[in-house]
């Protein structure tokens, strides 16, 4: 499961924050934090890469394995998180692959805020391929999960009016 | 021990020849305040135009400065600790986790400091230690794998602008001086870039720009003291983590907020360069800390440099003397 969130030292995408040198020092690169049961099952060391998939794209970032992060039970089963920052895109003093690509075009149905708290993913070590590897990565997920064009485009705020009204 | 001290006895600036300096100032860093914002850090730089010194993630929790230097005034450190915070109570007993990271993570830390930033700096790094605390304090509630609840310590290091100050003592130019504040301050238009100050520093806090020569260091906002204003830092501390002040006045509220603290259960908070007896005579910036002062990375028990100099000089003179004695009598003994 994939969260993301923001650092105190960037803006929003980082637009503002990665051209100041102040601000990249403090936080120069992308990066994904897991917890160390995470880190072991999936092969991750400190520092070193991960590359994580989503049905949208795959990014790559470095890691921080941090006790800070931890597995949660849900009903019977082990759920891992993957904490990302958005802070980050292709242009600027500090570069590296944007959280935003992972994203669904999910919004809540009440106010239709995007949902970008909640989102399952893989993480593997390693670099992320390059060029139409890349895009072949994200297929072959989208194969095995049995993803197409129309997965998750209902409209669940008129499916629920319907309902009710 | 004082009078051996070359520079600085009880109040620095009267005895730096000061007639009638204004009261000493300094910093009051309440730890425990701190939520690592860093923008002790970002003001100091844009006040003092410091540059950025390098992009590397460093892996130690969010701190990516690493350590004080040439052109790093403020430094927040970032402590991922295997102990609870006071009361706090996450119930990581109950979750389905494994050991802590904390000591895996350390080593590769001091592995990557040691090749690019340590290496870059011209010091010794990795004082910053991320594993749990060695006195094996209260570390409940504890999972099967003895991972137990975490406390993120973060903490703002500065200049300690202390009483004793031995780079004060060691510079040659001059170019280090006290101020009418009792702050210790470098003059970059007289540094010669002799490099002494910056081993005598106790703290290792006093560096070199390694483009230029000159060392660099905390002023305490020596240009804003003067038109009556407080230092960037301290100004842009959301929490008043830093507080800047008469150091008399710093010292009365730092002991208060040490007895409110246990009084609340807090028991390991602790002062630390408060005390004007300890081996620089006390420090213009000290600290509220909530573990050993290893755990952030500052010498336990630091102690002037250039305490032993004039003992040292005296055995000198003494073996010269000796010298001279002994070679005056093998050529009177040749006369014979």
């Amino acid at each position: 499961m994939l969260t993301t969130y923001r650092l105190t030292e960037h803006h929003t995408a980082g637009g503002m924050s990665r051209w100041l040198p102040y601000l990249s020092e403090l936080q120069p690169e992308m990066f994904c934090e897991v917890s160390p049961e995470l880190a072991d099952t999936a092969g991750l060391d400190h520092l070193g890469w991960a590359t994580i998939v989503t049905a949208r794209a795959a990014i790559e970032a470095r890691v921080l394995v941090t006790d800070r992060m931890v597995p949660v039970r849900v009903h019977d089963r082990i759920v891992h998180q993957v904490g990302l920052p958005y802070h980050w895109g292709r242009n600027g003093i500090t570069t590296g692959d944007s959280a935003n690509d992972l994203t669904h075009m999910a919004l809540d149905p009440d106010v239709h805020i995007q949902e970008v708290k909640a989102l399952t993913c893989d993480i593997r070590p390693g670099r992320r391929p390059r060029g139409p590897d890349r895009r072949r990565l994200v297929e072959e997920y989208q194969r095995r999960a049995g993803i197409s064009a129309t997965t998750g485009t209902t409209h669940r705020t008129t499916e629920r009016l319907g309902k009710s009204g | 021990m004082t009078d051996n001290l070359l520079e600085g006895r009880e109040d620095p600036a009267r005895d730096s020849g000061y007639p009638q300096p204004p009261p000493r100032m300094g910093f009051f860093t309440d730890t425990s305040v701190c939520i690592g914002c860093k923008a002790c850090e970002v003001a100091c730089k844009e006040w003092n135009l410091i540059p950025d010194d390098g992009l590397s993630l460093l892996g130690m929790s969010y701190d990516n400065t690493g350590m004080l230097g040439a052109d790093t005034w403020r430094h927040v450190a970032f402590i991922e600790q295997d102990r609870p915070l006071g009361r706090q109570n996450n119930a990581v007993a109950l979750m389905p986790v494994g050991p802590s990271s904390a000591a895996r993570n350390a080593q590769v830390v001091a592995a990557g400091l040691g090749d690019q930033h340590g290496a870059r700096l011209g010091s010794e790094t990795g004082a910053t230690r991320l594993g749990p605390s060695p006195d094996g304090g209260p570390a409940q509630p504890v999972t099967a794998d003895g991972r137990t609840e975490l406390r993120w310590l973060m903490a703002s290091d500065v200049c300690k602008h202390c009483t004793h100050a031995a780079c004060l003592d060691v510079c040659p130019t001059g170019s280090l001086f006290r101020t009418e504040f009792g702050t210790v301050v470098v003059q970059e238009d007289i540094c010669n870039g002799c490099g002494y100050c910056v081993p005598a520093c106790p703290y290792g806090v006093i560096d070199q720009r390694k483009d230029d020569g000159r060392v660099w260091k905390c002023t305490l906002c020596y240009d804003r003291l003067s038109v009556g204003q407080e230092p960037a830092c301290s100004k842009a501390c959301p929490t008043d983590s830093i507080q800047f002040g008469p150091v008399d006045e710093l010292r009365e509220r730092a002991a208060h907020r040490v007895e409110q603290l246990h009084d609340a259960g807090v028991v390991e908070a602790r002062l630390y360069g408060a005390d004007p007896d300890d081996g620089v005579g006390g420090t213009g910036a000290f600290f509220l800390l909530l573990d050993e002062p290893e755990v952030y990375g500052f010498p336990p028990d630091p102690v002037v440099t250039t305490r032993d100099l004039p003992a040292m000089w005296r055995h000198a003179v003494i073996a010269a003397v000796g010298v001279a004695a002994t070679a005056l009598a093998a050529f009177a003994g040749a006369r014979r």
